[in-house]
Protein backbone atom coordinates (compact mmCIF):
# COMPACT_ATOMS: atom_id res chain seq x y z
CA UNK A 1 0.00 0.00 0.00
CA UNK A 2 1.12 3.44 -0.98
CA UNK A 3 2.09 5.51 2.18
CA UNK A 4 -0.57 8.81 2.14
CA UNK A 5 1.27 12.22 2.28
CA UNK A 6 -0.54 14.45 4.39
CA UNK A 7 1.19 17.63 4.09
CA UNK A 8 4.76 18.36 1.82
CA UNK A 9 5.82 21.41 3.84
CA UNK A 10 6.62 18.72 6.76
CA UNK A 11 10.64 17.45 6.67
CA UNK A 12 9.91 13.82 7.52
CA UNK A 13 11.11 13.93 11.22
CA UNK A 14 8.98 17.23 11.75
CA UNK A 15 5.04 16.72 12.76
CA UNK A 16 2.34 18.63 14.21
CA UNK A 17 0.49 17.98 17.75
CA UNK A 18 -2.36 20.41 19.37
CA UNK A 19 -2.19 21.64 22.48
CA UNK A 20 -5.68 22.99 23.91
CA UNK A 21 -8.12 24.65 23.33
CA UNK A 22 -8.69 22.17 26.37
CA UNK A 23 -5.08 22.04 27.79
CA UNK A 24 -4.45 23.11 31.56
CA UNK A 25 -1.65 24.81 30.93
CA UNK A 26 -3.23 26.97 28.63
CA UNK A 27 -5.69 28.54 31.05
CA UNK A 28 -8.66 28.67 29.06
CA UNK A 29 -9.80 27.31 25.30
CA UNK A 30 -6.54 28.48 23.83
CA UNK A 31 -5.62 25.99 20.86
CA UNK A 32 -1.77 26.21 20.48
CA UNK A 33 -0.76 24.23 16.63
CA UNK A 34 2.43 23.41 17.93
CA UNK A 35 5.15 21.89 14.93
CA UNK A 36 8.13 19.76 16.76
CA UNK A 37 10.77 18.02 15.79
CA UNK A 38 11.38 15.05 18.92
CA UNK A 39 10.89 17.07 21.81
CA UNK A 40 12.08 20.39 20.39
CA UNK A 41 9.58 23.19 19.39
CA UNK A 42 9.88 24.73 15.72
CA UNK A 43 6.60 26.87 15.21
CA UNK A 44 3.91 27.49 17.31
CA UNK A 45 0.49 29.30 15.86
CA UNK A 46 -2.30 30.10 18.17
CA UNK A 47 -5.38 28.97 17.03
CA UNK A 48 -8.13 31.67 18.38
CA UNK A 49 -11.38 32.70 18.19
CA UNK A 50 -13.21 29.45 21.05
CA UNK A 51 -14.65 32.17 23.09
CA UNK A 52 -14.57 35.08 21.03
CA UNK A 53 -17.85 37.27 22.33
CA UNK A 54 -17.48 40.48 19.96
CA UNK A 55 -17.70 42.66 22.83
CA UNK A 56 -16.51 45.52 20.52
CA UNK A 57 -19.78 44.93 18.19
CA UNK A 58 -22.08 44.47 21.15
CA UNK A 59 -20.26 47.93 22.29
CA UNK A 60 -21.79 49.89 19.40
CA UNK A 61 -25.36 48.86 20.33
CA UNK A 62 -24.76 49.41 23.77
CA UNK A 63 -24.82 52.44 26.05
CA UNK A 64 -21.83 53.96 27.85
CA UNK A 65 -22.90 52.58 31.18
CA UNK A 66 -23.49 49.01 29.66
CA UNK A 67 -20.51 49.30 27.99
CA UNK A 68 -18.52 48.98 31.58
CA UNK A 69 -20.12 45.65 32.57
CA UNK A 70 -19.38 43.97 29.11
CA UNK A 71 -15.29 45.05 29.64
CA UNK A 72 -15.44 42.85 33.00
CA UNK A 73 -15.34 39.86 30.85
CA UNK A 74 -12.64 40.70 28.70
CA UNK A 75 -9.68 40.21 31.61
CA UNK A 76 -11.65 39.10 34.62
CA UNK A 77 -8.74 38.92 36.71
CA UNK A 78 -8.44 43.07 36.12
CA UNK A 79 -12.18 42.87 35.85
CA UNK A 80 -12.23 46.42 38.12
CA UNK A 81 -9.28 48.48 36.26
CA UNK A 82 -10.97 47.72 32.79
CA UNK A 83 -14.51 48.86 34.40
CA UNK A 84 -12.60 51.94 35.24
CA UNK A 85 -10.81 52.52 32.01
CA UNK A 86 -14.04 52.71 30.13
CA UNK A 87 -15.55 55.48 32.82
CA UNK A 88 -12.30 57.07 32.25
CA UNK A 89 -12.89 57.67 28.55
CA UNK A 90 -16.52 58.54 29.34
CA UNK A 91 -15.71 60.74 31.92
CA UNK A 92 -12.59 62.22 30.12
CA UNK A 93 -14.80 62.71 27.20
CA UNK A 94 -17.48 64.63 28.89
CA UNK A 95 -15.15 66.37 30.69
CA UNK A 96 -15.99 65.29 34.06
CA UNK A 97 -13.96 65.74 36.93
CA UNK A 98 -14.80 63.31 39.43
CA UNK A 99 -14.40 63.54 43.13
CA UNK A 100 -11.08 62.82 45.06
CA UNK A 101 -12.89 60.16 46.72
CA UNK A 102 -13.70 58.52 43.91
CA UNK A 103 -10.13 58.36 42.59
CA UNK A 104 -8.82 57.16 45.88
CA UNK A 105 -10.68 54.19 46.53
CA UNK A 106 -11.03 53.17 42.64
CA UNK A 107 -6.50 53.21 42.75
CA UNK A 108 -6.97 50.88 45.94
CA UNK A 109 -9.63 49.12 44.59
CA UNK A 110 -7.08 48.72 41.61
CA UNK A 111 -3.98 47.56 43.38
CA UNK A 112 -6.03 44.98 45.53
CA UNK A 113 -7.29 43.91 42.25
CA UNK A 114 -3.61 43.68 40.68
CA UNK A 115 -2.36 41.79 44.01
CA UNK A 116 -5.20 39.38 43.46
CA UNK A 117 -4.28 38.63 40.38
CA UNK A 118 -0.89 38.40 40.71
CA UNK A 119 -1.62 36.20 43.70
CA UNK A 120 -3.67 33.94 41.46
CA UNK A 121 -1.13 34.16 39.15
CA UNK A 122 1.35 32.74 40.84
CA UNK A 123 -0.43 29.81 42.34
CA UNK A 124 -1.02 28.72 38.48
CA UNK A 125 2.41 29.47 37.39
CA UNK A 126 3.70 27.02 40.32
CA UNK A 127 1.50 24.20 39.50
CA UNK A 128 2.27 24.76 35.48
CA UNK A 129 5.65 23.80 36.33
CA UNK A 130 5.24 21.20 39.02
CA UNK A 131 4.93 22.51 42.63
CA UNK A 132 1.37 21.91 43.54
CA UNK A 133 1.20 24.33 47.21
CA UNK A 134 1.98 27.40 45.71
CA UNK A 135 -1.96 26.60 44.42
CA UNK A 136 -3.51 26.49 48.04
CA UNK A 137 -1.31 29.78 49.03
CA UNK A 138 -2.29 31.91 46.39
CA UNK A 139 -5.72 31.38 46.52
CA UNK A 140 -5.91 31.61 50.19
CA UNK A 141 -4.51 35.11 50.17
CA UNK A 142 -6.69 36.09 47.00
CA UNK A 143 -10.09 34.83 49.05
CA UNK A 144 -8.93 38.08 51.62
CA UNK A 145 -9.11 40.68 49.14
CA UNK A 146 -12.16 38.72 46.91
CA UNK A 147 -13.91 38.81 50.45
CA UNK A 148 -13.09 42.64 50.71
CA UNK A 149 -14.42 43.20 47.75
CA UNK A 150 -18.25 40.71 48.35
CA UNK A 151 -18.38 42.98 51.26
CA UNK A 152 -17.93 46.52 49.40
CA UNK A 153 -18.99 45.81 45.55
CA UNK A 154 -21.31 42.83 46.28
CA UNK A 155 -19.39 40.28 43.76
CA UNK A 156 -16.25 38.82 44.18
CA UNK A 157 -15.09 37.64 40.08
CA UNK A 158 -16.47 40.51 38.00
CA UNK A 159 -16.96 43.43 40.19
CA UNK A 160 -18.80 46.23 38.09
CA UNK A 161 -18.38 49.20 40.66
CA UNK A 162 -17.44 51.75 38.36
CA UNK A 163 -20.02 54.12 36.43
CA UNK A 164 -19.02 56.92 34.38
CA UNK A 165 -19.58 59.41 37.38
CA UNK A 166 -17.87 57.69 40.28
CA UNK A 167 -18.51 54.41 41.81
CA UNK A 168 -21.65 52.65 42.27
CA UNK A 169 -21.88 53.07 46.05
CA UNK A 170 -19.91 54.54 48.67
CA UNK A 171 -17.16 51.53 50.25
CA UNK A 172 -18.23 49.30 53.14
CA UNK A 173 -17.58 51.16 56.53
CA UNK A 174 -15.03 47.44 57.25
CA UNK A 175 -13.14 48.45 54.13
CA UNK A 176 -11.04 50.27 55.28
CA UNK A 177 -9.91 48.14 58.28
CA UNK A 178 -9.77 44.79 56.29
CA UNK A 179 -8.18 46.28 53.73
CA UNK A 180 -5.70 47.05 56.27
CA UNK A 181 -5.47 43.88 57.52
CA UNK A 182 -4.65 42.40 54.20
CA UNK A 183 -1.89 44.50 53.98
CA UNK A 184 -0.42 43.40 57.72
CA UNK A 185 -1.12 39.45 56.77
CA UNK A 186 -0.07 39.98 53.20
CA UNK A 187 3.17 41.48 54.04
CA UNK A 188 4.19 38.53 56.29
CA UNK A 189 3.13 36.01 53.89
CA UNK A 190 5.10 37.49 50.59
CA UNK A 191 8.45 36.32 51.86
CA UNK A 192 6.81 32.61 51.95
CA UNK A 193 6.13 32.91 48.47
CA UNK A 194 9.84 33.30 47.82
CA UNK A 195 10.79 30.94 50.63
CA UNK A 196 8.72 28.06 49.02
CA UNK A 197 9.46 28.51 45.60
CA UNK A 198 11.29 31.49 44.31
CA UNK A 199 14.52 30.11 45.88
CA UNK A 200 13.46 26.69 45.08
CA UNK A 201 16.48 25.37 42.74
CA UNK A 202 14.19 23.41 40.25
CA UNK A 203 11.79 25.96 39.51
CA UNK A 204 14.96 28.61 39.06
CA UNK A 205 16.30 25.80 36.50
CA UNK A 206 13.18 25.67 34.73
CA UNK A 207 12.76 29.76 34.37
CA UNK A 208 16.33 30.96 34.08
CA UNK A 209 17.49 31.41 30.58
CA UNK A 210 14.15 30.19 29.45
CA UNK A 211 12.06 32.06 26.68
CA UNK A 212 14.51 35.13 26.74
CA UNK A 213 13.04 38.34 24.98
CA UNK A 214 15.02 41.09 24.00
CA UNK A 215 14.22 44.49 24.61
CA UNK A 216 13.87 45.74 21.02
CA UNK A 217 11.91 42.93 20.50
CA UNK A 218 9.37 43.47 23.14
CA UNK A 219 8.84 47.02 21.58
CA UNK A 220 8.80 45.83 18.67
CA UNK A 221 5.89 43.17 19.32
CA UNK A 222 4.27 45.43 21.66
CA UNK A 223 4.97 43.76 24.53
CA UNK A 224 3.26 45.37 28.02
CA UNK A 225 2.79 44.90 31.83
CA UNK A 226 5.39 42.55 33.18
CA UNK A 227 5.85 40.96 29.94
CA UNK A 228 7.44 44.32 28.82
CA UNK A 229 9.37 45.52 32.01
CA UNK A 230 11.18 41.96 32.61
CA UNK A 231 12.80 42.71 29.35
CA UNK A 232 13.61 46.19 30.84
CA UNK A 233 11.69 48.02 29.14
CA UNK A 234 9.79 51.05 30.92
CA UNK A 235 6.16 50.55 29.94
CA UNK A 236 3.97 50.94 33.00
CA UNK A 237 1.32 53.29 32.14
CA UNK A 238 1.01 54.14 35.71
CA UNK A 239 4.29 55.84 35.83
CA UNK A 240 4.07 56.94 31.93
CA UNK A 241 0.46 58.09 31.99
CA UNK A 242 -0.98 58.35 35.73
CA UNK A 243 -4.64 58.22 35.88
CA UNK A 244 -6.83 58.30 39.23
CA UNK A 245 -4.80 59.20 42.01
CA UNK A 246 -1.88 57.36 40.95
CA UNK A 247 0.62 60.91 40.49
CA UNK A 248 0.12 61.86 44.09
CA UNK A 249 1.74 57.94 45.29
CA UNK A 250 5.29 57.00 45.17
CA UNK A 251 5.94 53.49 43.87
CA UNK A 252 9.39 52.19 41.98
CA UNK A 253 8.19 50.70 39.03
CA UNK A 254 9.80 47.29 38.90
CA UNK A 255 12.15 46.31 35.92
CA UNK A 256 14.57 43.53 35.63
CA UNK A 257 17.29 42.90 32.13
CA UNK A 258 17.39 39.62 31.91
CA UNK A 259 13.79 39.24 29.88
CA UNK A 260 13.58 35.70 31.01
CA UNK A 261 10.85 33.86 31.98
CA UNK A 262 12.47 33.92 35.77
CA UNK A 263 12.46 37.93 35.17
CA UNK A 264 8.92 37.68 34.29
CA UNK A 265 8.22 36.13 37.42
CA UNK A 266 10.63 38.18 39.77
CA UNK A 267 8.25 41.56 38.08
CA UNK A 268 4.97 40.04 39.63
CA UNK A 269 6.34 39.69 42.75
CA UNK A 270 8.24 43.28 43.60
CA UNK A 271 4.91 44.40 41.43
CA UNK A 272 2.71 43.02 44.62
CA UNK A 273 5.02 44.43 47.48
CA UNK A 274 5.00 48.11 45.38
CA UNK A 275 0.98 47.94 45.44
CA UNK A 276 1.16 47.21 48.86
CA UNK A 277 3.10 50.43 49.46
CA UNK A 278 0.28 52.51 47.04
CA UNK A 279 -2.56 51.13 48.95
CA UNK A 280 -0.61 51.86 52.39
CA UNK A 281 0.08 55.59 51.37
CA UNK A 282 -3.53 56.06 50.55
CA UNK A 283 -5.31 54.03 52.50
CA UNK A 284 -5.39 56.55 55.76
CA UNK A 285 -6.06 59.24 53.56
CA UNK A 286 -8.99 58.79 51.48
CA UNK A 287 -10.92 62.23 51.68
CA UNK A 288 -14.68 63.08 52.27
CA UNK A 289 -16.92 63.62 50.17
CA UNK A 290 -19.27 61.97 47.34
CA UNK A 291 -18.73 58.51 45.50
CA UNK A 292 -20.30 59.43 42.65
CA UNK A 293 -21.44 63.48 40.55
CA UNK A 294 -24.71 63.04 38.63
CA UNK A 295 -24.72 61.88 35.27
CA UNK A 296 -27.74 62.26 32.63
CA UNK A 297 -29.59 58.82 32.71
CA UNK A 298 -28.79 58.52 28.79
CA UNK A 299 -25.02 59.71 28.11
CA UNK A 300 -24.31 61.44 25.14
CA UNK A 301 -20.40 61.94 24.03
CA UNK A 302 -19.50 65.22 21.80
CA UNK A 303 -18.41 64.06 18.29
CA UNK A 304 -14.71 63.09 18.58
CA UNK A 305 -12.08 60.45 19.03
CA UNK A 306 -11.19 59.29 22.75
CA UNK A 307 -8.08 57.35 23.98
CA UNK A 308 -7.72 56.19 27.44
CA UNK A 309 -4.29 53.94 28.67
CA UNK A 310 -4.52 52.20 31.78
CA UNK A 311 -2.11 49.30 33.23
CA UNK A 312 -3.88 45.92 34.00
CA UNK A 313 -2.61 43.78 36.10
CA UNK A 314 -1.64 42.18 32.18
CA UNK A 315 -0.04 45.14 30.49
CA UNK A 316 -1.57 48.22 28.86
CA UNK A 317 -5.51 48.38 28.35
CA UNK A 318 -6.89 50.24 25.96
CA UNK A 319 -9.98 52.08 25.22
CA UNK A 320 -10.52 53.68 21.71
CA UNK A 321 -13.86 55.21 21.59
CA UNK A 322 -14.99 56.91 18.28
CA UNK A 323 -18.61 59.28 18.92
CA UNK A 324 -20.34 60.53 16.53
CA UNK A 325 -22.48 62.80 19.01
CA UNK A 326 -24.75 60.30 20.09
CA UNK A 327 -25.67 57.78 22.69
CA UNK A 328 -24.04 54.42 21.12
CA UNK A 329 -20.57 54.82 20.30
CA UNK A 330 -19.63 54.33 16.24
CA UNK A 331 -16.45 52.10 17.13
CA UNK A 332 -15.04 50.47 20.13
CA UNK A 333 -11.64 49.43 20.50
CA UNK A 334 -10.35 47.58 23.28
CA UNK A 335 -6.54 47.04 23.09
CA UNK A 336 -5.76 44.37 25.59
CA UNK A 337 -2.73 43.43 26.76
CA UNK A 338 -2.71 39.60 26.45
CA UNK A 339 -3.18 40.32 22.66
CA UNK A 340 -0.17 41.43 21.60
CA UNK A 341 1.93 39.34 25.31
CA UNK A 342 0.69 36.12 22.63
CA UNK A 343 1.86 37.23 19.63
CA UNK A 344 5.29 37.13 20.67
CA UNK A 345 4.91 33.61 22.11
CA UNK A 346 6.14 31.87 19.10
CA UNK A 347 9.07 33.99 19.19
CA UNK A 348 10.73 33.33 22.25
CA UNK A 349 9.30 29.94 22.35
CA UNK A 350 11.04 29.04 19.09
CA UNK A 351 13.98 26.00 19.91
CA UNK A 352 12.82 25.37 23.51
CA UNK A 353 11.10 22.46 24.31
CA UNK A 354 7.21 21.25 25.38
CA UNK A 355 8.10 21.73 29.01
CA UNK A 356 9.71 25.17 28.61
CA UNK A 357 6.63 26.26 26.74
CA UNK A 358 4.21 25.73 29.66
CA UNK A 359 6.55 27.62 31.85
CA UNK A 360 7.20 30.15 28.84
CA UNK A 361 3.26 30.36 28.74
CA UNK A 362 2.85 30.63 32.72
CA UNK A 363 4.59 34.03 33.04
CA UNK A 364 3.16 35.72 29.95
CA UNK A 365 0.03 35.64 31.86
CA UNK A 366 -2.63 34.97 29.53
CA UNK A 367 -5.83 35.16 30.32
CA UNK A 368 -7.88 33.94 27.15
CA UNK A 369 -11.40 36.31 27.52
CA UNK A 370 -9.18 39.36 27.10
CA UNK A 371 -7.40 37.69 23.96
CA UNK A 372 -10.78 36.60 22.52
CA UNK A 373 -12.71 39.52 22.91
CA UNK B 1 -3.54 15.00 65.42
CA UNK B 2 0.06 15.04 66.77
CA UNK B 3 1.53 15.29 63.17
CA UNK B 4 -0.69 18.21 62.41
CA UNK B 5 0.92 20.39 65.15
CA UNK B 6 4.10 19.72 64.02
CA UNK B 7 3.57 20.95 60.60
CA UNK B 8 2.05 24.26 62.11
CA UNK B 9 4.89 24.32 64.26
CA UNK B 10 7.25 24.60 61.92
CA UNK B 11 5.35 27.19 59.55
CA UNK B 12 5.58 29.48 62.93
CA UNK B 13 9.20 28.98 63.33
CA UNK B 14 10.32 29.20 59.17
CA UNK B 15 7.63 32.52 58.86
CA UNK B 16 9.96 33.62 61.78
CA UNK B 17 13.10 33.17 60.36
CA UNK B 18 12.51 35.25 57.22
CA UNK B 19 12.30 38.80 57.27
CA UNK B 20 8.94 39.62 58.05
CA UNK B 21 7.19 42.39 56.28
CA UNK B 22 10.34 43.64 54.41
CA UNK B 23 10.53 44.25 50.28
CA UNK B 24 13.48 42.97 49.05
CA UNK B 25 16.45 44.40 49.03
CA UNK B 26 16.85 47.71 47.11
CA UNK B 27 19.71 46.23 45.00
CA UNK B 28 18.66 43.52 43.58
CA UNK B 29 16.20 45.28 41.19
CA UNK B 30 17.31 48.36 38.64
CA UNK B 31 14.80 51.14 39.45
CA UNK B 32 13.29 52.99 36.72
CA UNK B 33 13.29 56.67 36.28
CA UNK B 34 9.79 58.05 36.51
CA UNK B 35 10.47 60.64 34.08
CA UNK B 36 12.04 59.35 30.86
CA UNK B 37 14.10 62.19 29.22
CA UNK B 38 15.48 61.53 25.74
CA UNK B 39 19.00 60.84 24.87
CA UNK B 40 21.45 60.94 21.69
CA UNK B 41 20.31 64.51 20.87
CA UNK B 42 16.47 63.74 20.25
CA UNK B 43 13.50 64.80 22.77
CA UNK B 44 9.61 64.96 23.54
CA UNK B 45 8.60 67.07 20.81
CA UNK B 46 5.34 69.25 20.97
CA UNK B 47 2.27 68.79 18.24
CA UNK B 48 3.25 71.41 16.95
CA UNK B 49 7.19 70.77 16.64
CA UNK B 50 6.16 66.89 15.17
CA UNK B 51 3.99 68.36 12.50
CA UNK B 52 6.60 70.95 11.11
CA UNK B 53 9.44 68.04 10.45
CA UNK B 54 6.37 65.66 9.43
CA UNK B 55 5.78 67.79 6.55
CA UNK B 56 9.04 68.33 5.37
CA UNK B 57 9.37 64.48 4.54
CA UNK B 58 6.08 64.09 3.13
CA UNK B 59 4.28 67.00 1.85
CA UNK B 60 0.82 66.20 1.02
CA UNK B 61 -0.37 64.83 4.41
CA UNK B 62 -3.45 66.15 6.60
CA UNK B 63 -3.08 67.45 10.35
CA UNK B 64 -5.85 67.79 12.74
CA UNK B 65 -6.04 67.96 16.81
CA UNK B 66 -9.70 68.91 17.08
CA UNK B 67 -11.94 66.46 18.44
CA UNK B 68 -8.93 64.14 19.57
CA UNK B 69 -6.00 64.55 22.20
CA UNK B 70 -3.19 63.64 19.86
CA UNK B 71 -2.03 64.83 16.64
CA UNK B 72 -3.94 63.08 13.94
CA UNK B 73 -2.19 62.79 10.26
CA UNK B 74 -4.58 61.24 7.49
CA UNK B 75 -2.47 59.99 4.88
CA UNK B 76 -2.80 58.34 1.44
CA UNK B 77 -2.38 54.37 1.11
CA UNK B 78 0.14 54.87 -1.96
CA UNK B 79 2.59 57.03 0.84
CA UNK B 80 1.26 55.09 4.17
CA UNK B 81 4.80 52.86 4.34
CA UNK B 82 7.12 55.20 3.50
CA UNK B 83 5.80 57.56 5.92
CA UNK B 84 5.44 54.93 8.88
CA UNK B 85 8.84 54.22 8.03
CA UNK B 86 10.48 57.79 8.47
CA UNK B 87 8.14 57.71 11.84
CA UNK B 88 9.81 54.82 13.10
CA UNK B 89 13.27 54.98 12.17
CA UNK B 90 13.89 58.88 12.10
CA UNK B 91 16.28 60.19 15.23
CA UNK B 92 13.98 62.63 15.88
CA UNK B 93 10.24 61.14 15.92
CA UNK B 94 11.12 57.47 16.83
CA UNK B 95 7.86 55.71 17.44
CA UNK B 96 9.00 52.57 17.89
CA UNK B 97 6.12 51.15 20.15
CA UNK B 98 2.74 50.84 18.13
CA UNK B 99 0.15 51.02 21.04
CA UNK B 100 -2.91 50.23 19.46
CA UNK B 101 -3.83 49.22 15.26
CA UNK B 102 -7.52 49.33 14.58
CA UNK B 103 -9.97 48.89 11.64
CA UNK B 104 -12.68 51.67 11.36
CA UNK B 105 -15.66 51.83 8.88
CA UNK B 106 -16.72 55.66 8.89
CA UNK B 107 -19.72 54.66 6.59
CA UNK B 108 -18.24 55.43 3.13
CA UNK B 109 -14.97 54.80 3.98
CA UNK B 110 -12.96 52.02 5.48
CA UNK B 111 -9.98 52.40 7.11
CA UNK B 112 -7.00 51.82 9.66
CA UNK B 113 -5.89 54.04 12.72
CA UNK B 114 -2.25 53.63 14.16
CA UNK B 115 -1.43 55.23 17.38
CA UNK B 116 2.50 55.39 17.94
CA UNK B 117 4.37 56.54 20.84
CA UNK B 118 8.02 56.85 21.34
CA UNK B 119 9.44 54.98 23.87
CA UNK B 120 12.50 57.34 24.30
CA UNK B 121 10.75 60.48 24.01
CA UNK B 122 6.96 59.55 25.11
CA UNK B 123 5.49 61.46 22.45
CA UNK B 124 2.50 60.08 20.70
CA UNK B 125 0.77 60.51 17.34
CA UNK B 126 -2.12 59.19 15.25
CA UNK B 127 -2.17 58.11 11.73
CA UNK B 128 -5.24 57.05 9.50
CA UNK B 129 -5.39 55.47 6.23
CA UNK B 130 -8.98 55.56 4.23
CA UNK B 131 -10.04 54.06 1.23
CA UNK B 132 -14.04 54.70 -0.21
CA UNK B 133 -13.24 50.87 -2.06
CA UNK B 134 -15.28 48.64 0.10
CA UNK B 135 -14.86 45.34 -2.44
CA UNK B 136 -11.56 44.98 -1.91
CA UNK B 137 -9.96 47.70 0.77
CA UNK B 138 -5.86 47.52 0.52
CA UNK B 139 -3.23 48.81 2.23
CA UNK B 140 0.63 47.85 2.86
CA UNK B 141 1.42 45.91 5.63
CA UNK B 142 3.51 47.47 8.76
CA UNK B 143 4.18 44.27 10.47
CA UNK B 144 8.08 44.27 8.76
CA UNK B 145 8.33 47.71 10.86
CA UNK B 146 6.32 46.79 14.41
CA UNK B 147 5.78 43.11 14.69
CA UNK B 148 3.06 43.80 16.79
CA UNK B 149 1.25 44.83 13.65
CA UNK B 150 1.46 41.00 12.06
CA UNK B 151 -1.74 39.84 14.94
CA UNK B 152 -3.33 42.89 14.77
CA UNK B 153 -3.54 43.14 10.78
CA UNK B 154 -5.00 39.87 10.86
CA UNK B 155 -8.11 40.86 13.23
CA UNK B 156 -8.51 43.73 11.03
CA UNK B 157 -8.67 41.54 7.97
CA UNK B 158 -10.76 39.35 9.84
CA UNK B 159 -13.36 41.68 10.79
CA UNK B 160 -13.67 44.67 8.25
CA UNK B 161 -12.08 42.67 5.17
CA UNK B 162 -8.75 45.01 4.89
CA UNK B 163 -5.88 42.93 3.11
CA UNK B 164 -2.32 44.10 3.53
CA UNK B 165 -0.43 43.63 1.14
CA UNK B 166 3.24 41.40 1.84
CA UNK B 167 1.76 40.43 5.01
CA UNK B 168 3.22 37.01 6.04
CA UNK B 169 0.52 35.26 7.48
CA UNK B 170 -2.97 36.95 5.95
CA UNK B 171 -5.71 34.45 7.24
CA UNK B 172 -8.78 34.86 9.44
CA UNK B 173 -7.66 35.00 13.21
CA UNK B 174 -10.63 34.45 15.41
CA UNK B 175 -13.68 33.21 13.03
CA UNK B 176 -13.54 30.36 10.77
CA UNK B 177 -12.29 30.22 7.49
CA UNK B 178 -15.97 29.63 6.17
CA UNK B 179 -17.11 32.52 7.76
CA UNK B 180 -18.95 34.85 4.85
CA UNK B 181 -18.61 38.63 5.26
CA UNK B 182 -16.76 41.10 8.18
CA UNK B 183 -18.88 41.67 11.25
CA UNK B 184 -17.64 45.12 12.33
CA UNK B 185 -18.29 46.74 8.99
CA UNK B 186 -21.53 48.97 9.27
CA UNK B 187 -23.38 47.12 6.55
CA UNK B 188 -22.61 43.64 8.13
CA UNK B 189 -26.46 41.58 8.33
CA UNK B 190 -26.57 39.70 11.14
CA UNK B 191 -28.77 36.61 9.60
CA UNK B 192 -28.51 34.13 12.38
CA UNK B 193 -28.95 36.88 15.31
CA UNK B 194 -24.98 36.21 16.27
CA UNK B 195 -24.69 39.62 17.37
CA UNK B 196 -27.46 41.82 17.57
CA UNK B 197 -30.38 40.22 20.08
Amino acid sequence: MEPIVVNNNFKSEEYFINMGPQHPATHGVLRLLLTIDGEIIKKVEPDLGYIHRSIEKMCERDSYQQIVHLTDRMDYLSSNINNEAVCLAVENALQLEVPERVKVVRTIIGELTRIASHTLWWGVTGMDVGAFTTFFYGFRDREMINDIFEETCGARLTMNYNIPGGLMFDIHPNFVKRTKEFVAHFKTKLPEYDALLTNNVIFQHRTKGVGVLTKEDAISFGASGPVGRASGYSCDVRVHHPYSALDKVKFKEAIRTEGDTFARYKVRIQEMWESLSIIEQLIDNIPEGDHKVATNAVIKLPKGEFYQRVETARGELGVYIISTGTKNAHRVKFRSPGFSNLSLLNHISVGSKIGDLVAIMATLDLVIPDIDR
Amino acid sequence: MSKITKISKETTLSSTALSVGSPPPSGELEGASSSPKGRLGGAFMTNEALQNIITTWIPELEFSEAESQFLNITVKPELLHELMLQLKNNNETKFDYLFCLSGVDWGAELGVVYHLESTEYRHTIVVKVKTADRENPTFDTVCDIWRTAEFHEREVFDFFGIKFTNHPNLKRLFLTDEWSGFPLRKDYVDEINMIVK
